[in-house]
């Protein structure tokens, strides 16, 4: 083979290489077109986005799930937060997922759960509550912190093998306020004559008696409805429970303090439909009664959480899992660039010496 | 002293001096590891239980550790000489393997495979006769196709093995034969294990082809009711083998593993890992996951009859309560004769030992007590572990001590939240001693007791509210 027809290999071969390389830029970016249509996005979102709390205060997030297309089998949640400002006390799962895969682990600044459909012919879709975290603030926070997934949070979806369904995720935002209120002092606003300030404590006053005792104390307060720290989905939830017949209930939301009264019927039954909506997030019922006949007081307290998807102000926290092929397309063309003129070049310049 | 310094060269005192450091340097080493022992077993953290009443999660299962395991150490029906006692522990299963090796099942002749099913018959029918379903382990290889008659090893023609597969299954899940439904197969018994082969996931012994055949027999069985095919029975949960059965596309309906282990947390460890494992696997994720054989140690021990058992198997019920497998296969029902020493693996000593129930027995019922819907509860320690349910208005508290390295006990601090006011009875029965009521008044929301837990054992508290006259 003469010089001349060797020049004319490596130029011909040099073309085609510069071809085949925008040439596979392109068919790839169809094909991650093609993959995205074929998985739509499922994203994870922590509700509420914003949470401010005191120090000493418990809160909840829910971890909520949008499937899109997908059908999902198992998710393993991995969450990440500042263990100097928050403390996690439990996970559980949410009503979106009936099976417990591998219980919920709580760690310094960690915590997990993996979830599951109960089995693979019903996979799960549509949106919902994947799982509940109820956390502590422990220290007071200059901004807010966040609570937020981390990089190893696993969707496995049917027909999508072993790529991560999950696309993108939504961090929640706490900010810890000073310490002062470690405990709730409800201070309602009777309007039916009764005269009590309920303060709610956790210290036990127990009187053991050794055996059977008669003297039972008289039927408290209750609150039924909403379930204790469940979801609502109304910003206007109703309340409701048992008192002693007749009693002047007194009802208290935290933390925007909205206090109403009403009356418990013959049976003790008292019911509220809050007038005024509340915010997207967690709250705090605290009721009073004051018995009619024994002048004794009863209080109950309960949280419960709005959620009704307000997600303003969340700072959207993409987790890398279905990921951009673009960029690495690119290196790799401009590696194969810089390789092809680097043998080419030097060889012509050969030649032509 | 100053004479034998005096007479000592420096090559003596050298030689002294390394020969002091090889005696002394052991025993160093040994005392720093025994001392690091104790101030790591010192630093544990006590319990101090909370439980929220009123906060209910999900419903407790309490047939997954209804499950126990029989090994071969006779080549007799062991069982069929404690049916009642083993029938007693409302067995929902029961592992047998051994199969090929102990009931002379496979023949051959000049037409090819035979096949005897009267002696295995026998012991099934032993089996079920407790109320449980067997769960047959496809072992070892039957000597009449085993190659140079090794059971442990291949055989000289895999159709062969694929065909005593399908005959297997054809007579105990075939309609038309012994017609169960449901059974599960597990292909061989600890293939890694040297004693059962040591078999590999590739080469010539590769426990991939085992599989394969055992795969295809299964798919040639003719008219069966539903079963379940499934691997690789490891002497532990081994990454490499579970997605290497995975990978290799045979058909897989469950996943079984063996798991000795002392520190129950191992075993929540190992349901979180074999999940994490098969999440890039969407197909596989959920399938029945079975531990068919568990205990605190694989080898023979004197603690197999006490106290220190029990509160183990109950320890590890505790950690699976939650997330656990579909079964966790206690072992095993019977000790093998001549272990009068009480080493045994058994809950019940063998007969030439009295048949005795040792402590371990009891745990099973006991634990079904806490039948009913799990409740939140915080505040586990190093050694006290424990869960909480409601069911009919009672509520209940068990509490697990278990140590692992010796007789740690503890006074634990236990709290009811969220309690209605009124009068309750507190009843405290452990499973190794006393039984108690109390009556307390609870005025708030909230009852706070203690109780103490002595080494090796397990309680139960039951909080039931008084009615009111």
């Amino acid at each position: 083979m003469g010089i001349g027809m060797k020049r004319v290999v490596i130029i011909v071969v040099s073309l085609l290489l510069f071809l085949a390389i925008p040439a596979s830029v392109f068919l790839s970016m169809r094909s991650q077109e093609l993959r995205k249509k074929a998985a739509p996005a499922t994203t994870l979102t922590l509700t509420p986005a914003s949470v401010t709390k005191a120090v000493n205060e418990d809160f909840t997030l829910e971890v909520r799930m949008d499937t899109a297309e997908n059908q999902i089998v198992a998710v393993e949640l991995n969450l990440t937060f500042d263990p100097t400002k928050l403390q996690a006390e439990w996970i559980h799962n949410g009503t979106m997922f009936p099976n417990i895969l591998s219980s919920g682990t709580v760690g310094n600044g960690t915590v997990s759960i993996a979830l599951g459909a109960t089995n693979t012919t019903t996979p799960i879709t549509g949106t919902g509550t994947v799982a509940t975290i109820k956390f502590k603030a422990l220290a007071p926070t200059s901004s807010p912190v966040s609570v937020r997934f981390s990089t190893d949070t696993f969707v496995g979806a049917l027909n999508e093998g072993s790529t991560n369904a999950l696309t993108s995720s939504i961090p929640s935002a706490v900010t810890i306020t000073g310490s002062g209120a470690s405990t709730l002092t409800p201070t309602p606003t009777p309007t039916g004559g009764i005269a009590t300030t309920p303060s709610i404590t956790l210290t036990p006053t127990l009187t053991p008696t050794g055996g059977a005792s008669d003297s039972a104390s008289p039927s408290g307060v209750t609150i039924d409805r909403p379930a204790k720290n469940a979801s609502v989905i109304t910003t206007q939830p109703t309340i409701q429970g048992t008192a002693p017949a007749g009693s002047t209930v007194t009802i208290t939301v935290y933390s925007d303090p909205i206090t109403v009264t009403v009356v418990a019927d013959a049976n003790g039954n008292w019911t509220y439909t809050l007038a005024q909506p509340l915010a997207s997030g967690p709250h705090t019922v605290v009721v009073a009664a004051q018995d009619p006949n024994s002048g004794t007081s009863h209080t109950a307290t309960l949280a419960f959480v709005v959620a009704t998807g307000n997600e303003n102000g969340a700072s959207g926290s993409a987790v890398p899992v279905s990921g951009s092929a673009e960029n690495t397309i690119i290196l790799l063309g401009l590696g194969m660039l810089f390789i092809v003129s680097g043998s080419v070049i030097p060889l012509l310049w050969r030649r032509q010496v | 002293m100053s004479v034998f310094m005096r007479q000592a060269t420096g090559k003596t005192t050298s030689v002294i001096s390394f020969l002091a450091l090889i005696i002394f340097l052991p025993l160093f080493i040994m005392v720093v590891g025994q001392t690091i022992t104790l101030m790591s077993r010192a630093a544990g953290t006590p319990a101090n239980i909370i439980v929220d009443t009123k906060s209910k999660l999900e419903v407790v299962k309490t047939d997954f550790y209804h499950a126990f395991a029989q090994g071969g150490e006779e080549s007799t029906d062991m069982l069929a000489s404690i049916v009642p006692d083993v029938k007693a522990l409302k067995p929902k299963v029961i592992r047998l393997d051994h199969l090929y090796d102990h009931y002379d099942v496979v023949g051959k002749d000049a037409n090819g495979l035979t096949f005897n099913w009267s002696k295995l018959d026998a012991v099934i029918n032993t089996i079920t006769s407790t109320g449980a379903k067997p769960v047959l382990a496809l072992s070892y290889m039957p000597g009449a196709i085993a190659k140079d008659g090794n059971i442990i090893g291949p055989p000289n023609d895999w159709n062969e093995w694929a065909l005593v597969v399908q005959k297997t299954i054809e007579h105990y899940s075939g309609k038309a034969e012994r017609n169960m439904s449901g059974i599960y197969y597990e292909v061989w018994n600890e293939p890694d294990l040297a004693q059962f082969g040591g078999w590999k996931l590739g080469g010539e012994k590769s426990y991939l082809t085992l599989y394969r055949y055992a795969a295809t027999g299964a798919g040639n069985a003719k008219n069966v009711n539903q079963f379940y095919l499934g691997g690789p029975v490891t002497t532990g949960l081994y990454k490499t083998w579970i997605l290497g059965l995975v990978e290799s596309g045979s058909r897989l309906d469950f996943f079984a593993w063996h798991s000795y282990l002392a520190e129950p947390e191992r075993f929540a460890t190992d349901q979180r890992n074999i999940i994490q494992w098969l999440l890039p696997y969407p197909n596989y994720t959920l399938l029945p996951k079975l531990i068919t054989e568990f205990g605190f140690t694989g080898s023979k021990s004197t603690a197999y009859g006490s106290a220190y058992a029990a509160a183990h198997a109950a320890a590890v019920i505790r950690q699976l309560i939650s997330g656990g497998p579909t079964y966790l296969f206690s072992f095993q029902l019977k000790d093998g004769p001549l272990q009068s020493d009480g080493t045994g693996w058994g809950l019940i000593t063998h007969d030439d030992n009295g048949l005795r129930k040792k402590p371990r027995y009891h745990v099973y019922n006991f634990m079904d007590t806490m039948a009913g819907t799990r409740l939140l509860l915080t505040g586990e320690g190093s050694w006290v572990t424990g869960f909480a349910t409601e069911r009919d208005d009672v509520i209940r508290l068990l509490l697990v001590n278990f140590d692992a390295n010796g007789s740690h006990s503890e006074q634990v601090p236990v709290q009811f939240n969220n309690l209605a006011p009124g009068s309750y009875k507190l009843r405290q029965r452990l499973l190794f001693g006393r039984d108690t009521t109390t009556t307390y008044e609870v005025t708030e929301n909230s009852l706070a007791t203690d109780i103490f837990m002595s080494a090796q054992n397990i309680a139960i508290l039951e909080l039931t509210k008084q009615q009111q006259p």
